[in-house]
């Protein structure tokens, strides 16, 4: 069992932690009208470009991966019942599967290198030199990177849940020989706006998060090149546990 | 005209440090310590606020308000790496939104011209990222975008003319005295850190 003083510090750590994350994502929101400069909308361009649309392949290939396991899974398990492997492809894809895994290729693909990028950046003396030209680190470096995050997960959220769903009907049809079009309308007769919103608000919180999170660990004062792989493991493990805890609170409070 | 005054200003280990730089000057202050070369440019960029006394830009208290009326070249170039040199050197003047594009292009040729670079070198030079270029050049980029920038102060660390040979240093002393002889309300000031040989008067030393 730990100590109380050793609880007692860790515990702290955490407040510090969570108190950082959140003083990030308000100094983000906060400075949103840095957009209104180029070379801010520039960097917001560059991220959502690396972000999202050099993840599509990815996307589509765990997209179309979740559509085939799950709609296996679900076949063996109630037979031919369009009604009940509609509904239960929305409750796995729509409401879960869909941002969680978008939000696990986001944390593989981009959380690292945000981390990775702004500890280098903090270590060469970048952003020491970005405030020297009276340019602000967290309007220049964050804003850009939470607002292209938020924005490229949501739409891979819906592009991945549109893969999955796809490739389910189709593989439905093909080995059940289930109708595409009724297996369409069925789906769109169950699916709920309640599970369209979750699906949304999830999508978006889990991109800020990611953001957040990965520009934290990266931005947070370093000293040596040795600091960077720690602020790198440190920001993929946070991510992670970050979307975890939100995804609960977001199924318990919507659902 | 004092363009730059710093009066009675601390702030950890320097002390009552008080000076004045008039438009139209270069000048060099010369620190003791590297920290102390750091805080001093920190200070004179309105990065740091002294603890005792102040600090004035054309007799304002120099804050942050005015950001671009303070221009910055480092000793390596300061170069942000994930940027191509032409946006390296633009950044500052884009992100205040000081010029339009046409001047921009135009002042950058200007100053190119008068660093010596050659016209057919200019394209590869502004493509290239600052990881590809060598030392000297990188130190050249850094001196475009403060040039460029055409702030009131341009506050320099004096490393910038380590290790570059005297024929270029030189040519580098002209565009800088062209930069400010160029309008009445700029100056230069070198923050320096131990000896260092500059044809411009020093204002302190050894602080």
């Amino acid at each position: 069992m730990l100590n109380p003083a050793l609880q007692r510090r860790k515990s702290g750590r955490y407040f510090r932690l969570f108190n950082g994350y959140f003083s990030l994502v308000w100094e983000a929101l906060c400075r949103t009208p840095a957009l209104a400069r180029w070379p801010v909308r520039q960097v917001l361009l560059k991220q959502i470009y690396f972000t999202g649309t050099e993840s599509i392949s990815t996307v589509s290939l765990v997209g179309a991966l979740i559509g085939l396991i799950v709609v296996t899974q679900i076949n063996q398990l109630v037979g031919r019942n369009e009604v009940l492997t509609m509904q239960l492809l929305i409750w796995i894809v729509v409401r879960e599967l869909g941002p969680l895994l978008t939000a696990i290729v986001i944390i593989g693909r981009s959380s690292s290198a945000f981390a990775s990028e702004l500890s280098y950046m903090q270590v060469n003396g970048e952003i020491k030199s970005l405030r020297r030209m009276a340019i602000s680190p967290l309007s220049y470096l964050l804003v850009p990177r939470v607002l292209g995050m938020t924005l490229a997960s949501a739409v891979l959220t819906f592009y991945l849940q549109t893969i999955a769903i796809s490739t389910a009907w189709l593989i439905s049809k093909l080995s059940l020989d289930m109708a595409l079009r009724s297996q369409i309308s069925i789906f769109f007769d169950a699916l709920q706006p309640q599970e369209i919103l979750a699906s949304c608000l999830k999508s978006v919180v889990f991109g800020m998060l990611i953001a957040t999170v990965s520009c934290y660990h990266g931005l947070r004062k370093k000293t040596a090149a040795t600091e960077i792989p720690q602020a790198v493991s440190q920001a993929v493990i946070r991510s992670l546990m970050a979307v975890f805890v939100a995804d609960g609170i977001i199924t318990v409070l919507v659902f | 005209m004092a363009l730059l005054e710093f009066s009675g200003v601390s702030k950890n280990n320097i002390t009552d440090l008080s000076f004045t730089l008039t438009a139209g000057e270069i000048a060099i202050v010369r620190a003791a310590t590297a920290v102390n070369q750091e805080e001093i440019i920190d200070l004179a960029l309105g990065e740091a606020e002294p603890e005792q006394g102040n600090i004035r830009l054309h007799g304002q208290p120099l804050t942050k308000s005015a950001p671009g009326h303070t221009g910055w070249i480092a000793a390596h170039g300061g170069l942000i790496n994930n940027l191509k040199i032409w946006e390296n050197i633009t950044l500052p003047l884009w992100y205040h939104g000081q010029r339009e594009p046409a001047n921009v292009e135009k002042t950058v040729t200007h100053w190119l011209q008068t660093l010596g670079i050659e016209p057919s070198q200019w394209t590869d030079f502004m493509a290239n990222s600052p990881a590809r270029l060598s030392t000297e050049q990188r130190k050249v980029a850094g001196l475009l975008r403060g040039l460029v920038q055409a702030p009131s102060l341009l506050v320099i660390k004096a490393g910038l003319w380590l290790e570059v040979a005297q024929p270029v240093q030189d040519q580098w002393n002209t565009a800088l005295e062209k930069f400010v002889y160029a309008e009445k309300n700029r100056a230069i000031l070198v923050v320096a850190e131990g000896a260092i040989s500059l044809p411009w008067k020093i204002l302190k030393d050894a602080i």
